[in-house]
This record gives structure tokens, sequence and C-alpha cells, in this order.
């Protein structure tokens, strides 16, 4: 017996429930996104930005975190067992010393036929006890020469001068130990590729954010009040445009040089000038973009408002201005890492001991490096390319994204 | 339109005065003494003393011309030390005040304004001349670098926008992405690595080989292209990608235009519609900015000149500037701001001249 379905108070309910919740999601599906989210959503299904996003961060880890896990310091040099070294001298000749206070303090002086090494630091006076007469010797100009009892009438006598020489692992090749092997001075490369990062990717996003601050401070006056303001700005905007970037930020290196500013004190001094020349540009783009701005009804209204200056310009023009900013700023920040590597590369910029990409890669300006020991500056290279590449898709990316006429 | 030139032109003198006077002050504090860095390394291994250096500021003070121009413009302070100056001005110091700032640009700026910039302590020359002599080898490379950069870019850029979101599309993005975001000197030092020193291929460094013999010039201009391959191929490379992308950019805006779709609806052939009504008008762009690049190659490529060590002027201002030559510095960047306001000045004038839409009335 088939039980026919009766329709109960019960199920009529249930069943208009059920349409409520077909509607809701109906509702669901055409639901108005807002321009944020609509942005958010075509940026992650971009294949490209994603990519350029996941770089990034591997990136920032790599720099910001990495170095915890390295066993070495950025200026750590690879000391491996010294080197025992015994020379003797005919007599005419001298021995040339490596660094005096290397060889005295250890009284190795004479290796092992001498006993009874006495040195004087502060005036270079020494003696030692050879087959029982006593050998006195000074410091003449670095060069080790035998004298006689007071010091004064040079004997070049025979002798003997051995050290321990301090010995690096220099451009050691890339093993267990050291993944990407040593540089010139026996410091690490994978741990200085990670030191590194860090200034280049800090350093690009501080001059980013300070510039677009400064672009969007005279950009915005320049566009908000017009005439003589205008006239002005745009015309010290035009002036920095014209600057040649590259040889004014040789000469400002020089005279960091010369004024002796050294360490990452120099790296704040690089950032102020690549601020300083590089907000023009964003003026401009902001200048642009509030002047169309301007003219839109919105601002009518907020005018009849009657909203203060400094309201409307906060609140309704600089976030409509966000879009544009935020793209250059992307792809502002590929470029700035591209002149700071440039910069080190010509030795301009931080010193050496302070580990940056461009600076590993001016090694290669020595052909011997160029030739054989590649370790030491194509990682450095590829760094750049990939950090680089990473903020250009996702600057493209955003660009697509924030694009109202793109249709995917 | 002869009155928007003459705005113009006002204009730019303004802005060549600008960046010339903050280039001037710059100069005058930056710490390089010519001759310090020209006999630091016999002062250091003791082959002469600094009374001997001190002595070549003097004479060279004194005997040799150019110094006597250089420090018209105020730039003795650099050619030449105080002891110098002592001797020259009976005992009497000069102090760098305010004033002889002023002082010292009013006179370069006066110079300049009759062609004469001065003269390179380090090229013993005068600076004009030098930039003159040195500016064709960089234009040539320059210009044979922009003429292939356009050749390839353009019909990709073209490709791409036509078949946009393919697989060439994206394999060409990010291509030219990474050409985008290759340093300079680590891509010149990459091709010199591969194939200069693996595979033999091109020379090392420089325009000729030093020390061949040639028996003709035609033996001789081959040698040059021979060494100017990596050069160029490193400049065409790093470049493409921007004029890629840009092309690409106008192209797809065009497409979308409402009369690409009347010329398809007309029946135009899809090469009609591509070639002879979109590509035409993307043209206007980037002829636009060809005009405005054009200049600008006179100025030299001062990292791959210096990388490839060719005699263009970049390679010169790099030098001068490492060894503090401060007319030449000088003198070779207003040389620099002038390229680039008259390359802004042309850009303009040519998007009047290729879109007759444009009316230049103001």
């Amino acid at each position: 017996m088939e039980e026919e379905k009766i329709l109960t108070p019960e199920l009529a309910e249930e069943n208009l429930k059920k349409e409520a919740a077909e509607e809701e999601s109906l509702a669901d599906s055409v639901r108005i996104i807002s321009p944020g989210r609509l942005v958010m959503k075509r940026f992650f299904r971009s294949r490209l930005s994603m990519v350029g996003l996941v770089t990034l961060i591997v990136l920032f880890l790599f720099a910001f975190v990495g170095p915890l896990f390295s066993p070495y310091e950025e200026s750590e040099a690879d000391s491996k067992a010294p080197d025992f070294i015994n020379e003797t001298y005919a007599p005419g000749t001298s021995a040339e010393i490596v660094d005096p206070s290397d060889v005295f303090e250890g009284g190795v002086i004479g290796g092992t036929v001498l006993s009874g090494v006495t040195y004087n630091n502060s005036n270079g006076h020494g003696s030692y006890v050879k087959d029982g007469n006593t050998v006195y010797f000074k410091l003449d100009e670095n060069r080790l020469v035998v004298t006689d009892e007071k010091y004064s009438t040079i004997y070049y006598d025979y002798f003997e001068y051995s050290w321990n020489q301090p010995s690096f692992n220099k451009y050691g090749a890339p093993d267990s130990k050291h993944w990407l092997g040593t540089d010139d001075l026996g410091l690490d490369v994978f741990t200085r590729l990670m030191y590194g990062g860090r200034v280049s990717l800090t350093l690009g996003f501080v001059v980013v954010i300070l510039e677009t601050l400064l672009g969007i401070l005279f950009g915005g006056l320049a566009g908000y009040f017009g005439k003589w303001v205008d006239q002005l700005i745009m015309r010290i905007v035009d002036i920095f445009g014209c600057i040649p970037t590259m040889p004014l930020l040789l000469i400002l290196s020089e005279m960091l040089n010369g004024a002796g500013v050294v360490g990452t004190a120099k790296l704040y001094y690089i950032m102020a000038f690549l601020t300083l020349l590089g907000w023009a540009g964003i003026a401009r783009v902001v200048r642009g973009q509030i002047l169309y701005l301007r003219e839109q009804e919105y601002m009518i209204a907020a005018e009849a408002l009657g909203l203060s200056t400094s309201r409307k310009i906060i609140k309704h023009l600089v976030p409509n201005v966000m879009p544009q900013l935020i793209v250059q700023m992307t792809l502002g920040l590929g470029s700035i890492i591209l002149t700071e590597s440039t910069l080190s590369y010509l030795n301009l910029g931080l010193d050496r001991m302070n580990a940056t990409w461009g600076t590993m890669i001016s090694a290669a300006q020595d052909p011997l490096v160029l030739s054989s020991y590649p370790w030491v500056w194509i990682p450095a290279g590829v760094m750049i390319v990939l950090a680089v590449l990473g903020f250009n898709f996702i600057g493209d990316g955003l660009r697509d994204a924030f694009d109202p006429k793109a249709s995917r | 339109m002869v009155k928007y030139i003459i705005k113009r032109l006002l204009l730019s003198i303004l802005i060549v005065i600008g960046v010339s006077l903050i280039i001037y002050l710059l100069i005058r504090m930056m710490p390089l003494n010519y001759f310090d860095t020209k006999y630091a390394a016999q002062l250091a291994n003791g082959t002469m003393t600094q009374a001997d250096v001190d002595n070549f500021k003097r004479l060279s003070h004194v005997l040799v011309e150019y110094n006597v121009y250089a420090d018209r413009y105020g730039w003795g302070h650099y050619a030449t030390n105080e002891l110098a100056e002592a001797a020259l001005t009976g005992g009497q110091k000069t102090i760098c005040t305010f004033l002889s700032y002023v002082e010292g640009y009013a006179n370069w700026f006066w110079e300049a304004l009759h062609g004469n910039l001065g003269s390179s302590f380090k090229f013993q020359d005068t600076v004009v001349n030098v930039i003159k002599d040195n500016m064709w080898v960089s234009f040539g490379i320059a210009i044979v670098a922009t003429v292939l950069q356009f050749a390839i870019a353009i019909p990709l850029g073209v490709t791409a926008a036509t078949h946009q979101y393919s697989a060439f599309d994206y394999v060409v993005t990010v291509l030219v992405m990474m050409g985008i975001s290759l340093p300079t000197f680590f891509f010149a030092l990459l091709m010199l690595s591969i194939f200069s020193q693996r595979l033999g291929w091109f020379p090392l460094s420089g325009m000729n080989s030093p020390g061949k013999i040639f028996n003709s010039d035609f033996e001789m201009a081959l040698d040059t292209l021979h060494h100017l391959v990596l050069p160029v191929l490193t400049l065409v490379i790093l470049s493409i990608g921007g004029l890629m992308r840009y092309t690409r950019t106008n192209m797809l805006e065009v497409l979308n235009a409402d009369y690409i779709r009347t010329a398809r609806a007309k029946g135009c052939s899809e090469r009609t519609v591509i070639y002879r009504h979109a590509f035409r008008n993307t043209l206007i762009p980037v002829v636009t900015m060809l005009a405005g690049i054009l200049p600008g190659l006179f100025g030299g490529a001062m990292i791959t000149e210096q990388v490839f060590g060719l005699p263009g002027i970049g390679n010169k201002a790099y030098q001068a500037l490492i060894e503090g030559d401060i007319p030449f510095v000088m003198g070779y960047n207003v040389f620099l701001a002038i390229l680039s306001v008259f390359g802004t000045l042309l850009s303009d004038l040519m998007y009047a001249v290729v879109d007759p839409r444009v009316k230049i009335n103001k």
C-alpha cells in the first residue's frame, strides 16, 4: 500500500523554508561584492601575481628568519687550521712582517730552534736566544732585521722567522658545510645572501613609503589648490624629473664616503637620497588624478556639505588615488632594489662587511672570480632578479585587478 | 603652435637652470680632489710625498690653462688645496662662503651660456670637446640597440595583444618581465662570463682588439662589430620588456575601441582590422615615445659601458666621477639634463605631428 503524500501543515512549512533558503542562496550568488573584495578576488585569481606573492614571502622568510638558523655570522670568516710557516732568511735580507701583533704576541719568533723570545711592542725591539747566543732584532718599517745589542747597527745576519698564519677557507666551492661556498674573505655566501636580502628588501619598502608620502603631499597640494601653488610645485617636480639619477647618486655616495659615514648610517642616507630623487614621479601621478577627481560630482557634493579642506583631501580625494598609487609603489619597489644594487655594485653603497646583493656581485669585477668562482656572485644576482620579478608580478596583477574595464 | 613652442622652450631653460644649480651645489660639496686621487697610489707606495703632490697642484694651477679656467667657476678649492691657493693669493686663504657658491655658479653659468663648460682635468681637453668626441660612440651603440629593440618589441607586443591570455602571451610576458627585472651589471657580467670566458665567442672588453693591425677599414669595422655584439645584446634584452608591454597595453586599448568593432562588422578581414585599423593607432604613443628617448641616446649607458669597457661617454663620465674630475662631471650632468628636457619637448611636439586630433593652441 502506497503511502500518499499529504500536504500536512508541517510539510508546507518545510517547503516554505526550503524556498526561502533557495532564495537566499540565489541572493548570495548575485550579491554585490564590494570593490575591495572584487579587487582581491581578481588579484588572487591571477596566476602570475600568486607566483610573485609566494616568491616574495619566501624571500622575506629567507632574509629575516633564515639567519637564525645559519651557523655562520654575516662577517664571520671561516678559518681553517692556521698554517705554520717557518722561513730562514739569508744574510743581507730581511723578513717582511705580515702583522706584527700576530707574530710577537704568541712568542713564535724563531720557530723551534729558538727559546726565550722577549719583545717590546712599543718600540719594536726584541731578542731571542739561539745556540746559546742572544740575537737582537728590531722591527724596521715592518721588516724584521737583526741588530747589535743596542738595537742601533743593523746586521743583516741570517735569522729564522716563523709564525702561525691565520688561514681562511677562501673561495671554497659549495659543499655540505657551505651550501653556496665561500667568498674571497672566507665568508659563507649562503648566509650573506640572507643578510643582503634584509638590506635590499627593507630599503625598498622604506623608500617607497617615504616617497609616496612626499608625493601625496606635494601632488595633492598642487592638484587641489591649482594656480601658483600648482605652478611652483610642478616646476620643482619638472626639475627633479630631469636630474640624472645615477650620476647624482654616485656624487652623493662619494660625498658620504668623504664625510666618513660608515656602516648602517650610510644606509639611512642612501634611503634619504633615493626618496628625494623619487618623489617627483609620484607627485605627478597624484596631481593628475586629483585634477580629474576635483571635477567629479561627489566633490561638488562634498563642497556643498561644507567639509573642511583637509577632510576633503584626506577622506575623499586621497583614497581614490590609492589604487593607482599602490600599483606605482609596487613597481617602484623593484626599481629601487635595482638602483640600490647598482650603487653597491659600483662599491658606492654599503661597506664590504654589511652584505648586500649588489656588493656580492661586485666581486665579479675581478676576472678570476668572474670565470672561476661563479658561486660567489651568481646567487646574489638570482636573488635580485627574483625579488624584482616578484614585485613586478604583484604590481602587474594589482593593476589588472584595479582596472574597472578589465573583463576577467 | 609657435607660441606653445616658445613657452615650452622658456620652461626648459628654467628646468636646466634648476638642475644645474642643484648639481653645482652638490659637486662643490664633493670631497674628492683630482690630484689626491690621481697620485694616491704613488703616495701609498712611497714614490711620491705629499709635498710633491702639493707641488703638482700648485704648478698645474699656475701653468696649465685648464686649471685657471676651472678656477673661474669656483672649482679652485678642489683642483688645488689651500696651499696652492695661498701661494697664488699671497698667503690669503680662500674661504668657501655662501657668497662664493653663488658667485661660482654665476660664473659657471655665464661661461656655459657662451658654450664653455670648462676643461676636464682627466682628459686634458675642454669638456665640450670630450663630450663631442665620445658621445657618438655611445649614440652609435644605443641607436643600433634601439632599432633592434623596436623591431623586436613591437611585433611581440602586437601579437601578445591579439592573442591575449594565450600561451604565447604568458610566455612572452614572463620572459620580458625577467628582462625588466635583471640588473644591468649582473646580466652584462653573466654574458661576459658565458660568451667571452667560457665559450670564447666574443672579446672581453673594448671596441677593438688591442695591438691588432687591420688591413682595411672594413676589417676594422668587422672587429668593432664583433666587440659590440654583447653590449648591444645586453641593452636590447634589458629594454625590450618595457616597450613590448607598452605596445601590448596600447594595442589592447585600441582593439577594444568601437571603430574596430565597426571594421569587423563591415566584414574586413582580421588582417586588415589589425594591421590597417588597430596597429596604426597603436603607433601613435610608440612614435611619441621614440621621439622622447632619442636625445637621451647621446647620454651613454654608464653601467653597460663600464662593464664592457667601451670608450663611450657614459664610461668616461664614470671614470671622471670616481677620480673627482669636477668640471667634466658638472658638464656631463648638465648635458644629460639638457638631453632629457629636449626629449620631453620633442615627444610632445611629435604627439601633435602624428596625431591629427591633437591641436596645440595653448
